[in-house]
């Protein structure tokens, strides 16, 4: 989806200017319908295990995942079987291949009414220690930290490291942080619906556009 | 004799009624009450969670009723509580049906239909997707291709005709062994003299048991009918693990439809208009229920037994 949109239309999507089946939104809708084909029969209704044991077992081509499915795919790596590589770009894109949002983590919030000395030293001692902890055990940091010296990391965890470092000096949000959260829920239901076959393009859509309209901000 | 006048005594004193009564009514006033009166009360209101609600009066009603997902969403329930009312309650009373014929091992048996009631429901619908599964094979595949019949064979949660019956059919079958230990409480406590009265006068089994057997355990099919009604009604576990409602809307309960909009997308004024819509219809489904089976004749012995008391009231 990334592919066809640009910045602009996904603002003016937003903000009920454009429709969902402009000439651009029609690309990424098209996109998404061929793409249905490449899916395997009850793809629907597949969970992370069934999905994980699929590409382990060599049943599926391609395995969408983040980095903290490193430990699980270490065997077949240093087999040879198994690699990754980065999403293709588009002709004419704004970005470049190593340019992409890395999401680090789940945002936390603080109260300023409760926020007291307790509170701030579990802050600081967490930001202090988190990441070299939970680098020592072969996994992706979503804070910065230098890597422990006392622990031999794989050529896989140093490669995906290396990519994570090396990420362009642009990036786009990705196009759903700009849509509302009703919008975003009925995209997720109906996407499976139009890649299976089981919805038209055009009642996607209607659905798309009815819920940007009924959403927008007064 | 006296043990029944202390008793009789207790029930006449209100403070002993109140004493007895007062804990379970202040739990059921925080744990039920309160959150009805909340929901109620947002469903009035426009608010995505964050800041001050803003009072819309009526309009997330008006949006409920414009709503085509709310219809499919009510159409799909009523469809998953044919299902799982029909599986429950007529499997629930054949099996104890046949658990009366049974001499041996009752209790054993009992126990093992028993055991999908106190399993976790995560774990059941673990069960249920390894055995609706594609891939790999799962239980029911593998059975229609032994059959010969592979071209039944789908990908039960993921396919928009099967799903939904996929997802009643797991709620249904958890709770057979329930349903079977009540009616079969009911039915082992019926009074033998009066059905062995009627074998004597060269009645047959079916009809001892349609005439006789099930009239007499009206009061708890009504019982185990609200229960498993308004149960279904507010069904959400099972098919929101399943498949969360989807693939689209396919599945879509009442309750998951409810907690998406209020969870997913933020509109909790919405998701609790829907919340009372919930609780409305199975007020009323309850209200019909009692009503189909109250017959002339209870009504009647109502009636006499209201005379009655107003007429001891007079007296006193």
């Amino acid at each position: 989806m990334i592919l066809s949109f640009n910045q602009f239309y996904i603002i003016d999507l937003r903000d009920g200017k454009e429709s969902m089946g402009s000439e651009t939104g029609m690309k990424a809708v098209n996109f998404l319908k061929d793409m249905g084909q490449y899916f395997n029969d009850g793809f629907a209704a597949t969970d992370y295990a069934t999905a994980q044991n699929m590409f382990m077992e060599g049943k599926s081509a391609m395995y969408y995942i983040g980095d903290w499915e490193i430990v699980a795919m270490q065997d077949l790596y240093d087999q040879g079987k198994i690699d990754y590589f980065y999403l293709p770009t588009a002709e004419g894109a704004k970005t470049g291949a190593n340019e992409f949002c890395v999401n680090s983590g789940i945002g936390m919030a603080f109260n300023a009414e409760t926020f007291d000395e307790k509170t701030k030293d579990f802050a600081l001692y967490i930001i202090d220690n988190y990441a070299k902890l939970f680098a020592e055990k072969q996994q992706m940091s979503p804070i910065k930290t230098e890597l422990p010296q006392d622990v031999e990391f794989s050529d896989l965890y140093l490669r995906i490291r290396e990519d994570m470092e090396g990420t362009g000096e642009h990036f786009l949000k990705p196009w759903d942080t700009y849509l509302d959260a009703d919008t975003n829920t009925i995209m997720q239901d109906n996407m499976l619906l139009l890649a299976s076959g089981d919805m038209s393009a055009d009642e996607f859509v209607k659905l798309v556009d009815d819920s940007i309209a009924a959403n927008k901000k007064d | 004799m006296k043990g029944m006048d202390i008793n009789m005594g207790i029930i006449q004193n209100k403070k002993a009624y109140a004493v007895f009564l007062l804990p379970a009514l202040i739990f059921y006033i925080f744990a039920v009450f309160y959150p009805i009166e909340e929901s109620i009360r947002l469903s009035f209101m426009k608010w995505n969670g964050i800041g001050a609600p803003k009072f819309v009066g009526l309009e997330n009603y008006a949006a409920m009723f414009k709503d085509k997902v709310f219809y499919t969403a009510l159409i799909n329930n009523l469809v998953y509580l044919v299902i799982v009312v029909v599986i429950q309650l007529s499997v629930g009373l054949l099996f104890a049906i046949l658990l009366t014929y049974m001499k041996k091992r009752v209790t054993l048996v009992k126990t093992l239909y028993y055991i999908p009631c106190i399993v976790t429901t995560v774990a059941i619908a673990q069960l249920f997707r390894s055995i609706y599964s594609t891939e790999p094979l799962g239980l029911l595949n593998q059975f229609l291709a032994g059959v010969g019949l592979e071209h039944v064979a789908t990908s039960w949660l993921a396919n928009v005709k099967t799903v939904l019956a996929a997802v009643s059919v797991p709620e249904g079958w958890r709770f057979i062994g329930m349903y079977m230990v009540i009616f079969y409480a009911a039915l082992v406590s019926l009074d033998p003299s009066v059905y062995e009265a009627a074998k004597i006068d060269g009645a047959s089994e079916l009809q001892i048991l349609f005439k006789i057997k099930i009239p007499l355990i009206k009061e708890i099919l009504l019982l185990t009918l609200t229960m498993c009604l308004t149960g279904a009604l507010r069904g959400f576990d099972i098919p929101f693990l399943l498949t969360a409602g989807g693939p689209g809307n396919a599945s879509e309960m009442m309750s998951t439809y409810m907690y998406k909009k209020a969870f997913s997308s933020n509109q909790y004024g919405y998701g609790s208009a829907l919340a009372v819509f919930i609780i409305i219809e199975s007020i009323i489904v309850v209200y019909l229920l009692r009503k189909a089976f109250t017959t002339r004749e209870d009504r009647e012995i109502k009636q006499m037994e209201k005379a009655q008391r107003k007429q001891r009231r007079r007296v006193k």
